[in-house]
């Protein structure tokens, strides 16, 4: 027998006002788990969602330009290096960085030229013309490009290549024609949609066909670098891009971090304000409750002063109800919120992202937090009922 | 006007002393304090069974509630053992009701959701550190002296009223408190059932424990050693 035993004792006395206000609060904390879960899944999601629209880091050799000038005629600028990636180690650094799990996509590219000409059989043939051949990792590059348009298909063999919309209506080039390439017979597997970017003016190959094509071996131009950003900021992630990749240049294309984490974001912070709208409900129904028993109990309230409870004592009284309620409620609502999350995550089909974990820290964080904000939504009722005087608690009865 | 009813004590040391004590209550509809009490002095001696007697609205339950620091006078003074306790800080009023004072109600005030030995060691629950077992064992001792040996475990809407009382009385003797304040302590029960009360409070009393009983019943007030008759705010009379 303690303080402790009263509100014990009244919880269980008056277990249908306990229960209802458990069941609230129970409700609200699992909305709130469930809320945070799914949103913080389907921010992830989404962010993953968001690179098949692009890299966000551009990683490139270091170059160094010259202005040329003469007598005060601009000559134009003087590339010093050309300079490559080492193609294998590049990605393999890339991959191995301490945020390694935030690495969506790596992209590796290889730049070349070549003059093609029009493949036999072609209605009206042109003269060869300078193209850009690019080698790409096919399955990364068509990760990041999920908003490509094939007509026909992606190349299955390293023979096989993509046509930007542009260079296939200047070459003539369809699904199943063969060009050229540097002495190799590549075939056209499917012509990219106008994308009104660089894709529409070169062809795309395997990156190891291109490497032997070009006599460039284990070499690539840059690399794309798709990151996600919800866990950590851009910058770290930058940063440890540059210690793995000493003299190496390394960009991030800050535009399309902000649109994504705008993105992001959005949903968090949508989650999260519905979330503190539910947690004040819930308080808010704590407080009346709170105040309902301490104005239906003044008259226990004056027994306890009149036998020397101290102002304290009351106020602990009245809080550790409150904190007894938060308490069980912290658990059952982390648990059956954790549960809830699952559930939902399943119907939604987010399959592309791992389900939250449960987590004892998460538990005990939640139930921690829920039991201080309910005393916290108590103390001014219990604080109101530590004032009443005896006698005017005895005598109002 | 004052009246003074402390010369019944003569000259023996007072254990608890009134000085021209008033109180109002404000009114409900806004207008001037209604006052209770209107200059009330009185002494009572250690070992004393003093009652206050009184018509309804005549002021006793007020004088008991402020003579049992249960609430302040707006002037006036109420000395225990020599020590002003209109003035004493909070935490000191608390400990003379926790340890020194005693009360009980007509309507028993007993927490409902609590058993008798449980309400008879309220006091000793203010904090986190358990009911020493020794103290326990007092309750259940003093629950025996008041006749409830076989009810400790009861909670008090299976006790009958009489039953109630004896908790409440329990209450106050497991604290060996000094004075215990009645108020009206048979109000609301049958005619049998407040005799054995009575007697009861008449055996505490006859082994020394100061007691200050309001009463509307002439017969039980003169059960005690002296009674005090108040009307309108003002003690009127006394019995030796």
């Amino acid at each position: 027998m303690n303080i402790l035993t009263i509100p014990l004792r009244c919880a269980r006395k008056k277990w249908l006002r306990t229960l209802s206000l458990f069941c609230i609060f129970t409700l609200g904390v699992a909305s709130i788990v469930a809320l945070r879960e799914v949103s913080a899944v389907v921010g992830e999601s989404l962010e993953r969602k968001l690179t098949s629209f692009g890299a966000n880091i551009m990683v490139s050799p270091a170059r160094e330009t010259l202005t040329v000038s003469y007598g005060g005629l601009p000559l134009g600028d003087l590339l010093l290096d050309e300079g490559h990636l080492a193609h294998a180690e590049t990605v393999r650094r890339i991959r191995s960085i301490e945020f390694s799990a935030n690495i969506a996509g790596v992209a590796p590219k290889l730049v070349t030229m070549a003059r093609i000409g029009s493949p036999a059989g072609a209605a009206t043939p042109v003269a060869p013309l300078p193209v850009a051949v690019v080698g790409v990792d096919w399955p990364e590059e068509l990760s990041l490009k999920g908003y490509w348009a094939i007509d026909g298909a992606t190349p299955k063999t390293p023979e096989g290549t993509l046509a930007g919309h542009a260079v296939a209506a200047r070459l003539g080039l369809a699904p199943g024609s063969v060009v050229d390439v540097n002495g190799h017979a590549v075939t056209v597997t499917g012509v990219i949609g106008a994308t009104g970017s660089d894709d529409d003016n070169v062809l795309l190959a395997d990156i190891g066909f291109v490497q032997r094509a070009f006599n460039l071996p284990d070499k690539a131009s840059f690399v794309e670098v798709a990151a996600l950003c919800a866990g950590c900021p851009i910058d770290d992630i930058v940063a440890q891009l540059r210690a793995a990749l000493p003299g190496q240049d390394i960009k991030a294309l800050r535009h399309v971090v902000e649109q994504r984490m705008y993105s992001v974001h959005f949903a968090q912070q949508l989650a999260l304000v519905v979330s503190l709208v539910i947690l004040l409900t819930a308080c808010a129904m704590v407080v009346m409750s709170m105040l309902s028993a301490v104005n239906e109990r003044r008259r226990e309230i004056g027994i306890l002063r009149s036998v020397g409870f101290s102002r304290s004592g009351v106020f602990t009284v009245f809080a550790s109800e409150a904190l007894l309620v938060g308490v069980a409620a912290g658990l059952a609502g982390y648990l059956s919120g954790h549960g809830l999350a699952l559930r939902v995550l399943a119907l939604l089909h987010m399959a592309d992202v791992a389900p939250p974990p449960f987590s004892l820290a998460a538990l005990a964080l939640t139930t921690g937090g829920i039991a201080a904000v309910s005393v916290l939504a108590a103390a001014f009722p219990a604080w109101k009922a530590s004032r009443v005087e005896p006698a005017a608690a005895l005598v109002s009865l | 006007m004052t009246t003074d009813h402390t010369a019944h004590t003569g000259s023996a040391r007072a254990i608890i002393e009134a000085r021209d004590l008033c109180k109002s209550y404000p009114a409900t509809d806004g207008g001037v304090p209604a006052p209770v009490l209107r200059g009330v002095s009185l002494r009572v001696a250690p070992g004393e069974f003093v009652a206050v007697a009184g018509r309804s609205g005549s002021g006793k339950s007020t004088l008991l509630n402020v003579l049992a620091s249960l609430t302040l006078p707006d002037s006036g003074t109420v000395l225990f053992d020599g020590q002003d306790i209109t003035r004493v800080s909070e935490a000191r009023r608390n400990r003379l009701r926790h340890s020194d004072f005693a009360v009980i109600f007509q309507a028993h005030h007993l927490m409902p959701y609590l058993t008798a030995l449980e309400n008879v060691l309220l006091p000793f629950m203010n904090g986190l550190a358990p009911v020493p077992a020794a103290m326990a064992e007092k309750g259940r001792s003093v629950l025996d002296r008041v006749g409830l040996s076989g009810k400790a475990g009861s909670l008090p809407g299976a006790l009958s009223g009489g039953e109630q009382q004896r908790v409440a009385i329990a209450r106050a003797l497991v604290r060996d408190a000094r004075v215990l304040f009645a108020d009206e302590p048979t109000g609301s029960l049958d005619t049998a059932t407040g005799e054995a009360i009575m007697e009861l409070l008449a055996e505490l009393g006859r082994d020394g424990l100061t007691t200050v009983m309001v009463t509307h019943n002439p017969d039980y007030a003169r059960r005690a050693h002296r009674t005090l008759i108040m009307r309108d705010g003002l003690m009127v009379d006394g019995l030796a």
